[in-house]
């Protein structure tokens, strides 16, 4: 047997969307300060020489991080708040919206298992003294509930890999009664547009699910969640990009298709919003405004809602 | 070998086969420190029977591993951290702009292929190897590749095509039935 040829020598097309995907991952590098950072941060872990040579120690002691290894457990809880207070004050200092959203919802943790061989030493590198530079101070949890939750997707089709875990439940009522507003409002407004919510059987639903703790880890499918985002983002930053160009109508119509196919997903509030924007700029003010009177009845803590608001001068 | 010649020659490789492995922006600095403290303790052991950057996969693979159990229990926090990365997976990453949508494409097809099909399609298809090195690295047999690989790439065309489909016009859509 010998190699194929490789993919981006076959696809010769330049209007290949394949690719145009793997030009773009050849050409992707690390940023120099994220390069620095983590130099930074093993240097104060490790023994190195001023030169950074260092000498390791002649016995390997233990699996190193991935070996059952120092206990981390204390720091988890901690670890899970640090972790949010530098994605915080990076999306603080990127000027997202989302940073409040991210502050509202991210305490809610859900703790590490207890489990002694947590082979990760990571939640230990969370810790303060690594210094990381982009760590901002930890924002105080917000006391209001939060609509992040609510926008949580419970409980989904059952998928054979995961576990549903009851702790779920908590969110479940707000989730319904938040869809159930959601899908009363777009029915009576905008009847040419799909509603937020749609069919039980939704197939890009992303599911939030917790394991049981202690539970039995899924099988390495691929991750769905996380992907789903990742699309969700990537069809809401083309429809922001039409609306920018001009092209509201397009805005409109792949806003549309982000609606039927994520209905439930993470950014239905940021889909909302641009569409209302889009209504706007195509002059159906009258649904725009009626949209816009919803969201903020709806979303009353959202990080939008100075946005909206402004819609309904 | 030097520690920190080696940190700078496989910097940028473990931070790209982290990322492509599936470990988000927001956790690949931490994910990167454990893969060069496990190096920095195993060095003076490699024997350079294999090549470095297949052993530093090798690290890699179990680091991505350990993220992605670690991140089922996590959930709540990390499907915050991955909101913000749907706005933009490529925060990270020093990439001309008109490229960055080609990489958030990568990256949105790339999450449609499971861990195992993700490592042959990157070592193969990026990172270049040979079948056989690809075999070494992940310690399968030859004909594994192939298969993975054969499986990855259509699953990774069928995501690429369906996600630029879907910024065209309805009627201009072309076939996507490979």
């Amino acid at each position: 047997m010998s190699d194929p040829r490789r993919l981006l020598e076959t696809a010769t097309e330049r209007a290949d969307p394949v690719r145009r995907a793997l030009e773009a991952a050849h050409a992707a590098r690390p940023i120099d300060q994220l390069t620095q950072e983590v130099w930074t941060a093993l240097s104060a872990k490790l023994p190195l020489a001023p030169n950074g040579s260092g000498t390791p120690p002649a016995a390997d002691q233990g699996g190193g991080p991935f070996g059952a290894s120092a206990a981390t457990g204390g720091g988890s809880l901690a670890g899970g708040a640090a972790i949010t207070a530098t994605m915080v004050g990076k999306a603080i200092g990127a000027g997202m919206l989302l940073g409040a959203l991210v502050s509202g919802g991210a305490l809610a943790v859900a703790q590490d298992p207890p489990d002694s061989s947590a082979p990760m030493t990571s939640t230990s590198l969370r810790q303060p003294s690594i210094g990381t530079p982009s760590r901002d101070t930890p924002r105080p949890p917000a006391p209001v509930a939060f609509t992040a939750p609510a926008r949580r997707d419970e409980p989904p089709p059952i998928r054979s890999a995961r576990t549903h875990s009851p702790a779920a439940a908590p969110h479940g009522a707000t989730a319904t009664e938040a869809r159930a507003v959601n899908a009363e409002a777009a029915e009576t407004i905008a009847p040419a547009l799909s509603p937020p919510v749609s069919r039980a059987s939704e197939p890009g639903a992303s599911p939030r699910r917790s394991l049981q703790p202690g539970g039995v880890a899924p099988s390495l499918q691929h991750d769905e969640s996380a992907g789903d985002v990742i699309e969700e983002g990537l069809l809401l930053g083309r429809a922001r990009d039409a609306l920018r160009r001009g092209n509201a109508e397009r805005a409109l119509a792949l806003l549309e298709g982000m609606g039927k196919r994520f209905a439930r997903g993470r950014l239905v509030q940021e889909r909302e919003v641009l569409l209302i924007e889009a209504l706007f700029v195509t002059k159906r003010t009258t649904f725009a405004r009626e949209r816009a009177s919803h969201f903020l009845r709806d979303h009353p803590e959202s990080a939008h809602v100075t946005r909206v608001r402004a819609f309904l001068r | 070998m030097d520690f920190r010649q080696v940190y700078d020659e496989n910097c940028a490789f473990v931070w790209r086969s982290l990322r492509r492995l599936g470990v988000p922006p927001s956790s690949v600095k931490d994910a990167m420190q454990d893969v060069f403290v496990v190096v920095y303790r195993r060095l003076p052991a490699f024997e350079h029977r294999s090549q470095l950057t297949t052993w530093l996969f090798r690290i890699c693979l179990r680091a991505a591993k350990d993220y992605r159990r670690r991140a089922h229990v996590r959930r709540e926090v990390l499907g915050e951290m991955e909101l913000q990365e749907a706005v933009d997976p490529s925060a990270d990453t020093a990439l001309a702009v008109e490229q960055r949508e080609g990489l958030q494409l990568f990256d949105a097809a790339l999450y449609r292929l499971d861990l195992a099909q993700r490592a042959v399609f990157v070592l193969f298809e990026l990172e270049e190897m040979t079948g056989e090195q690809v075999a070494e690295a992940l310690e399968i047999p030859l004909g594994t590749v192939y298969s993975r690989l054969r499986l990855a790439r259509q699953a990774f065309r069928r995501a690429v095509v369906q996600l630029s489909a879907a910024d065209r016009a309805p009627h201009s859509q072309s076939a996507s039935k490979r």
